[in-house]
C-alpha cells in the first residue's frame, strides 16, 4: 500500500511517458537507487501484467507500460489510487459504524460504542478513537448529524441514487464511463462509477460488467496522476482561497491567487494560472510540477478585483507562455488545392483559435492571430508541412525560426545516405 | 478534501461486495473473488490479515467452522463520499450531459444534487488547443441515437441508419455491426467504429451526421474477434530518432502517448528512438505530429514513411526561399 502518493507521483510519470529509463537514468535524474528499486518493485504490484512491462536492454532492466486502444477504457494508472494504506482502526471503524447504522436509527456515539464488536484484539475502540473515525466519516460526507437537546445524533448520509430507477442508474453508469475519460480531472469520476457499480449491486442486486462500448484517442491518461494536486487548486479556486505553491526541493514556495487551470490538450499539459502575490503579476506553473499546495487565507476584497481584472488575461496566449508579454500579430498563408484539400481549411477553422481567415486567391488562404508568444503556435503551423508559410510575427520573428528549422531538418534527413 | 483517501481503497471495495452477498465464504470462495476482483494486483500481508483464522483477529469477517462469516450481520449501506459528491453534482453541468442523458435524468442529479455545494468544479478549467464546434458545444441532441447504438453494441446486434452530409454524400437505410464508440480528445469528435457486411471492412463514421438509427434483429456472434483481428492486421510501425532537447523530447513523447509505443534510451550518446505502433487510418494524423515537431525528430522507418516526410520538408524549406 501506498502513504503517501507522492513517492510514486513522479517515477510512473516516467515510466508511462517515457517508458525508457534503467536505474542508471533515473539515479542520473535524481532519484535515489534504493527508492527507484522500491518503487519500481511496488508499482509492478499495483497495477496489471498486461500494462506494465519489464524487458532488458544490454542487460539493464526497463519498465514501461503497454496502451492498447481497444482497451483504452481502462485508466490502470487510475488503479493507483485504490492503494492508499490504511490501519486496522480505519478498516474496521468504516464497517462498523457504517454496518451499526445502516438499518437507518440515528445514534449517539455511546450507543453506536455500546454495539462496536470487538473481535479483532488488536484494535480496542474508545470513546476517544470512536469521536475521531466519527468526525472522519462525517467530514468525508458519509454520515450526517441531528442534534437534539443533549447529544449529537449519527445517521447514514442521504443516498443521492434514491429517486433514480434502475435503468437511468444504467444511463448514468456508460455516461460516467465516458466522462471519466474525457474530463481533465478524471479520479473523482472513476471513483464514482465504481461506487456506482457497488451501489447497484448493493442496493438495487444488479451486476454490471459489460465491455465498455468505447475508446479513446488523444487522451492523456498521465494527467490523473496529479490530480489531487489539481482538486486542491480547484478548490482555492472556488472558494477564493490564495494558496502556497510548494514546487522543487530547494525552491521558493510562491504566494498565489489561484485564477483558472488551464489544460492544453495537444500535449496534455496542465497550468494553474495565478496571480503571483511576490512578483505583483500573472504567472503560469505546471500542475505536474507543483509539489505540495498549501490552502492560504480567503481572498481580501483588493485580491478579488485582481482575480476579476485578471480572469482573461490568457485569452491572447496559444496556451499559456507569454502571459506578461504584449500580444504580437502573427501571418501565415496558406497553400493548398481548395478541391482536393478541403480539410486544410477546416483544420484551420476548427484548430485556429478564432483567428481570422481571409482568402486571397484561389488555394492562398490569410489567417491572422494576436498572439503573447508567437513561439507557441510553431509546432502547429510546422504540422502543415509545406501547406503554411509565416509571413510575419512582430518582434519574435518565428518566420526564421521556422526556416531555420526546416533547414535543419532537410540536412538531417539527406545525412541518412538512403535518401 | 483528500482524493487519495483510504475509502477508496481496492480492499475496501472489496470487503464490500463480500459484505453485502449476505452469506458465508469459504478459504476457497474467497481466493476466487480476491483474483475476480483484484486480478493480478494482490497485497498478500493485507489479505493475511484481513482473512485470519485466528479468532483473536477476525476483522470484517470471522472465521469459524471453515467458513468466514460478517461479523455484523447489518447490510453495509454504501454512500457516496465527499469527492465522488462533488463530481455527481458536476455531472449534469458537463457539456456531455444531453448527449448521454436524457432530460429526466439530468433534473434529477440536479434536484439530489441540491444540497451539495460545489467546491470545486471542472467549469474552472479551460481547455485550449482543442477542435471548435465539436461535439461539447453542439447544439443537436445525439442523446436517443447514442442510446440505440450503445445498446446495439452491447448485445452485438446491427443498426439501420441514414448517413448524409448535404453536398458530400447521402447513404440511406445502410446496416452496420458498431463495435465501439470513439471519442478524439483533441477533435472533440464522435465516431462509431463499425463492421460493414456490405463492404466487407470496418468503417468509421461521424455521429453528427447519422439519422433514423434503429436496432436490427441480425446479430454478429464474432464481431469483438474480429474488430481485435483487423486492429492487429492494421497496425503500422514508424520509428523515430529524437534530438536530445529537453522540451522537445517531453512534447514528443507526450503527443504519441495514447499510441501503444516502445522507447529506447542511449545514455552514452543521448540519443532517443521512439518506435510508435498506429492504425493505417491515423497515418496522416501521425505524419502530421512528426512535421510539428521539425528538425528535431527525424523517421528512420520505414523508409516509405521517410521519403514522404522529406518531401514535405524538402516543399516547407522552399516557402522561405
Amino acid at each position: 500500500m501506498i502513504r503517501d502518493y507522492e513517492n510514486i507521483r513522479r517515477i510512473l510519470r516516467e515510466i508511462y511517458i517515457y517508458g525508457c529509463f534503467t536505474k542508471d537514468d533515473y539515479i542520473e535524474m535524481g532519484f535515489s537507487g534504493r527508492k527507484v528499486d522500491k518503487e519500481q518493485q511496488r508499482i509492478g504490484v499495483y497495477l496489471p501484467d498486461k500494462f506494465i512491462k519489464k524487458r532488458r536492454i544490454n542487460k539493464k532492466v526497463i519498465q514501461y507500460c503497454r496502451y492498447n486502444i481497444s482497451d483504452s477504457t481502462n485508466n490502470y494508472l487510475a488503479e493507483t489510487y485504490r492503494n492508499k494504506s490504511f490501519t486496522m482502526l480505519d478498516l474496521l471503524s468504516y464497517f462498523y459504524i457504517l454496518q451499526i447504522l445502516g438499518d437507518g436509527v440515528e445514534r449517539t456515539l455511546q450507543e453506536i460504542l455500546e454495539e462496536m464488536p470487538f473481535d479483532n484484539a488488536d484494535v480496542e475502540f474508545t470513546k476517544d478513537n470512536l469521536r475521531v473515525k466519527l468526525d472522519e466519516l462525517l467530514e468525508n460526507q458519509f454520515l450526517q448529524t441531528k442534534r437534539d437537546d443533549r447529544n449529537v445524533r449519527y445517521q447514514v448520509a442521504d443516498d443521492i441514487w434514491e429517486g433514480f430507477l434502475d435503468e437511468e442508474l444504467l444511463e448514468l453508469l456508460t455516461y460516467l464511463e465516458f466522462i471519466k475519460n474525457v474530463s481533465p480531472v478524471e479520479m473523482p469520476y472513476y471513483f464514482l462509477q465504481r461506487r456506482l457499480k457497488l451501489y447497484l449491486f448493493s442496493e438495487r442486486k444488479i451486476r454490471t460488467d459489460s465491455k465498455s462500448p468505447f475508446q479513446f484517442k488523444h487522451n492523456h491518461i498521465f494527467n490523473s496522476l496529479d490530480n489531487d494536486i489539481l482538486i486542491e487548486c480547484l478548490s482555492a479556486i472556488r472558494a477564493k482561497y490564495s494558496l502556497i505553491i510548494e514546487k522543487d526541493v530547494g525552491k521558493e514556495a510562491i504566494a498565489a491567487l489561484p485564477i483558472k487551470v488551464i489544460h492544453d490538450s495537444t500535449y496534455g499539459r496542465q497550468y494553474l494560472m495565478f496571480y503571483n502575490v511576490g512578483r505583483q503579476m500573472i504567472n503560469g506553473v505546471r500542475i505536474d510540477h507543483i509539489k505540495k499546495v498549501k490552502i492560504g487565507e480567503h481572498f481580501t476584497k483588493e485580491e478579488m478585483d485582481l482575480v476579476e481584472v485578471n480572469l482573461n488575461f490568457d485569452d491572447f496566449c496559444w496556451n499559456m507562455s507569454g502571459i506578461n508579454e504584449d500580444p504580437q500579430d502573427v501571418i501565415v498563408r496558406f497553400y493548398f488545392d481548395e478541391k482536393k484539400e478541403e480539410f486544410i481549411l477546416n483544420r484551420l477553422i476548427r484548430e485556429g483559435h478564432n483567428g481570422t481567415i481571409s482568402k486571397l486567391k484561389a488555394g492562398v488562404y490569410e489567417y491572422r492571430i494576436s498572439l503573447r508568444d508567437p513561439k507557441e503556435i510553431i509546432p502547429w503551423i510546422r504540422s502543415f508541412g509545406e501547406r503554411a508559410q509565416v509571413i510575419s510575427s512582430g518582434d519574435f520573428e518565428i518566420e526564421k525560426t521556422i526556416e531555420e528549422d526546416w533547414e535543419k531538418a532537410v540536412n538531417k534527413y539527406e545525412a541518412l545516405s538512403r535518401i | 478534501m483528500k482524493l487519495f483517501h483510504e475509502s477508496e481503497n481496492k480492499y475496501y471495495e472489496l470487503l464490500s461486495y463480500l459484505v453485502n452477498e449476505h452469506k458465508a465464504f469459504t478459504d476457497k470462495e474467497i481466493i476466487v473473488c480476491l483474483d475476480q476482483r483484484l486480478g493480478d494486483s494482490h497485497d498478500y500481508d493485507i489479505e493475511d490479515s484481513l482473512f485470519d483464522h485466528d479468532p483473536d483477529k477476525a476483522t470484517i469477517f470471522t472465521y469459524e467452522n471453515g467458513e468466514y462469516r460478517p461479523v455484523l450481520e447489518g447490510r453495509l449501506p454504501i454512500r457516496t463520499n465527499r469527492i465522488e459528491n462533488q463530481a455527481f453534482r458536476s455531472l449534469a453541468d458537463s457539456p456531455f450531459a444531453r448527449q448521454f442523458l436524457s432530460e429526466k435524468v439530468i433534473e434529477k442529479i440536479r434536484s439530489s444534487a441540491a444540497h451539495i455545494d460545489s467546491e470545486w468544479t471542472p467549469e474552472d478549467i479551460r481547455i485550449k488547443s482543442q477542435s471548435a464546434a465539436g461535439i461539447s458545444s453542439d447544439e443537436a441532441v445525439y442523446q436517443e441515437t447514442l442510446k440505440t447504438i450503445i445498446a446495439a453494441i452491447s448485445s452485438h446486434h446491427a443498426i439501420r441508419y441514414d448517413n448524409v452530409l448535404p453536398g458530400k454524400y447521402e447513404f440511406r437505410d445502410s446496416v452496420i455491426f458498431p463495435v465501439r464508440i470513439e471519442y478524439s480528445f483533441i477533435n472533440d469528435i464522435l465516431r462509431i467504429c463499425a463492421y460493414s457486411e456490405e463492404e466487407d471492412r470496418f468503417i468509421k463514421l461521424n455521429l453528427t451526421s447519422m439519422s433514423n438509427v434503429s436496432i436490427m434483429a441480425d446479430t454478429m456472434d464474432n464481431l469483438e474477434d474480429e474488430y481485435k483481428e483487423f486492429l492487429e492486421l492494421n497496425t503500422k510501425k514508424v520509428v523515430l530518432d529524437v534530438e536530445p532537447v529537453g522540451h522537445v523530447i517531453e512534447r514528443c513523447f507526450r503527443i504519441f502517448s495514447f499510441y501503444d509505443r516502445l522507447a529506447r534510451y542511449d545514455r552514452e550518446n543521448k540519443k532517443y528512438t521512439l518506435e510508435i505502433s498506429y492504425l493505417k487510418s491515423d497515418e496522416a494524423e501521425v505524419i502530421r505530429d512528426i512535421l510539428s515537431l521539425g528538425g528535431y525528430v527525424v523517421v528512420t522507418e520505414p523508409r516509405r514513411i521517410q521519403k514522404e516526410v522529406y518531401k514535405r520538408i524538402v516543399q516547407a524549406r522552399e516557402r522561405y526561399r
